[in-house]
């Protein structure tokens, strides 16, 4: 059963700052990219978007778009406006600036001043609901999660629409803000049969992308979670050690196994999938493997 | 079509909902703690879930339907339930419709036993030769009752 | 006289190789270890809010043996006015016995079985404290 993907699901933002080189707004404009980019968002470099629009085609579909312009001239706006992009937030750096009692520059150097305000402005970005942040209005984690299926032979492998990041190893990140929650796929439970230990890191281990962030053992086999994400161990789901087969009841929501608070997210994202790219992955792999059990 | 043909195979597919029909069944044993036709009930009911009709039938351990969060009482809203029942006292039909909904099929272990004319004193703890080809048996007669309810379209199947 | 059994509980667990050590394990214990002063009953009845099921529990000692984190029968215990007075998990007699871990629902193996007879061991012996031996 498909669920379609709709945008109030859609947890992922995609920025598309202006290339501002003449102006302090400008550099803070791209700076302020770069800060969302440690919070998960995906950056659209607006040179080559306009010189190569198919190289962004994937990334704006996956999430919605925050067009940030360094000043009123409005060049990502209008680049956006051009490509009838569909913008969920617009912020302009000057403006947000003159708010706060802040002029912008000539030198195009980013000054203190100014830096000191983009901290503010990503919260102010986060705050419109557009990537979830941990607070008092509410936690993180908590969207509905809509899953996709195939199947093959008697078994049907679920993988979640949008939110999650897979690496080859069939281990997701659900990245919601400055944290990641890691865990096994459908395919992991399903191929690796009732889940009855699982080892947790430590609280507050340094984890690097592809480190082993805990361990699991069925009564077929044992297996390492492989982190798809850097971060450093903040929680770890007691339910899960408690009961290892929550892992098989609800390997993607319920039974996450780890919780991390991200460090590099930013360089981490190039080398996973998301959910479209890991359900055709996983298609293809498990189709291979039926066939090589079963022949064609 | 007969009980024992070989599961259907679904192949490389998206999985959809045919219709309104579910592609599903429920088969829901007793818990049959104490009697030895509730071990022979659920049994079969893992015979037809590993070997008969795997990826096709769905289960819920019974105690749930108090025990659990509530989603398992739309059991029998969301597929056809075949109820297998160690004794008279029928706790899987009598929960599935006290918590759940109607049953489309029930049987009643102790009654096939007498059509059998089985009169064999059976053991709930240690079952042995007797009680493994019984639990096969009743397997066979809970894939049969399956075939039914496909055969009525009540539950969507490909490749049938 | 249901007063004078002690009642081992088993959950009804249909899906969990952990699930059959526990019954099994109950099984050990009211049919061969201690079958004049333990007994079991169908979870099912107390799902069906039977009462001579409901009576019995209430009016004896109960220990429950579970296959999984859900708890199905000390819940269902609870549900019908009776706290038990011990609640066993088979995962955590696992985790003392890595090495015992249970096969299939079907067959629980060797290493199931071995498990099986520790828990029914330990079942045993509190039921004979809970009978004031």
């Amino acid at each position: 059963m498909a669920d379609s993907e709709n945008d109030t699901e859609q947890t992922e933002i995609v920025v598309l700052p202006c290339s501002g080189l003449d102006k302090e707004a400008g550099s803070a404009s791209r700076e302020l990219a770069l800060l969302l980019s440690d919070r998960g968002a995906r950056i659209v470099c607006p040179v080559l978007y306009e010189r190569s629009p198919k190289r962004y085609e994937k990334d704006l579909g996956a999430g919605r778009l925050v067009v940030i312009d360094g000043c009123k001239t409005g060049c990502a706006s209008k680049l956006a406006a051009e490509r009838g992009l569909k913008t969920a937030r617009k912020l302009t750096v000057t403006e947000a600036a003159k708010q706060q009692g802040v002029e912008a520059g000539k030198d195009p150097r980013l000054g203190s001043a100014l830096r000191d305000l983009l901290p503010e402005l990503v919260e102010e970005i986060l705050a419109t609901g557009l990537v979830k942040a941990e607070g008092a209005e509410g936690a993180l984690f908590q969207e509905t999660v809509s899953y996709q299926e195939f199947g093959i032979d008697k078994f049907v492998f679920r993988v979640p629409t949008s939110g999650y990041f897979f690496n080859e190893n069939d281990c997701w990140a659900r990245v919601d803000g400055p944290r990641a929650r890691v865990g096994v796929s459908d395919y992991v439970q399903q191929s690796a049969s009732d889940m009855v230990f699982f080892e947790p890191p430590a609280l507050g281990a340094e984890v690097s992308i592809f480190d082993e962030v805990g361990s699991l053992e069925t009564t077929k086999t044992a297996l390492d979670i492989i982190s798809p994400v850097s971060g450093k161990v903040v929680a770890i789901n007691s339910e899960v050690v408690e009961a290892p087969d929550l892992i098989n009841e609800n390997p993607y929501e319920r039974g996450w196994a780890v919780e991390l608070e991200l460090t590099d997210f930013g360089s981490d994202r190039e080398l996973l999938m998301d959910s479209a790219e890991y359900f055709e992955y996983l298609k293809r792999k498990a189709e291979g493997e039926h066939e090589a059990l079963y022949g064609k | 079509m007969q009980a024992d043909e070989k599961p259907i195979e679904a192949g490389v597919n998206e999985v959809e909902t045919k219709e309104e029909r579910p592609s599903k069944v429920g088969v829901l044993s007793c818990s049959g703690e104490s009697e030895a036709e509730g071990t022979i009930a659920r049994n079969a009911v893992r015979l037809v879930i590993e070997k008969y009709r795997p990826g096709m039938v769905v289960t819920l351990c019974l105690p749930l339907y108090l025990a659990g969060d509530g989603g398992e009482r739309e059991f029998a809203r969301k597929v056809p339930v075949i109820a297998v029942d160690g004794c008279e006292k029928a706790c899987a039909r009598k929960a599935t419709e006290k918590y759940s909904g109607e049953v489309e099929s029930w049987i009643d272990i102790r009654d096939l036993l007498k059509q059998w004319g089985v009169t064999d004193k059976l053991s709930r703890s240690h079952p042995g030769k007797l009680e493994d080809e019984l639990a096969e048996k009743v397997a066979q007669e809970i894939v049969h009752r399956i075939n039914t309810l496909i055969q009525e379209g009540k539950v969507a199947v490909d490749n049938l | 006289m249901s007063k004078d059994k002690v009642y081992i509980i088993p959950c009804s667990g249909i899906g969990k190789p952990t699930a059959s050590v526990g019954r099994n394990a109950a099984y050990r214990v009211v049919d061969d270890m201690r079958p004049d002063t333990c007994d079991t009953l169908c979870l099912g009845l107390l799902t069906l809010r039977d009462e001579e099921a409901v009576s019995k529990v209430r009016d004896s000692k109960v220990i429950t043996i579970e296959g999984c984190a859900k708890d199905c029968a000390r819940k269902n215990v609870e549900v019908s006015g009776k706290t038990p007075d011990i609640s066993h998990r088979v995962h955590d007699f696992l985790k003392e016995h890595r090495d015992l871990k249970p096969e299939s629902v079907l067959d629980v193996g060797e290493g199931g079985r071995k498990l099986t007879d520790i828990i029914a061991t330990r079942l045993a012996e509190e039921a004979d404290e809970l009978a004031g031996k």
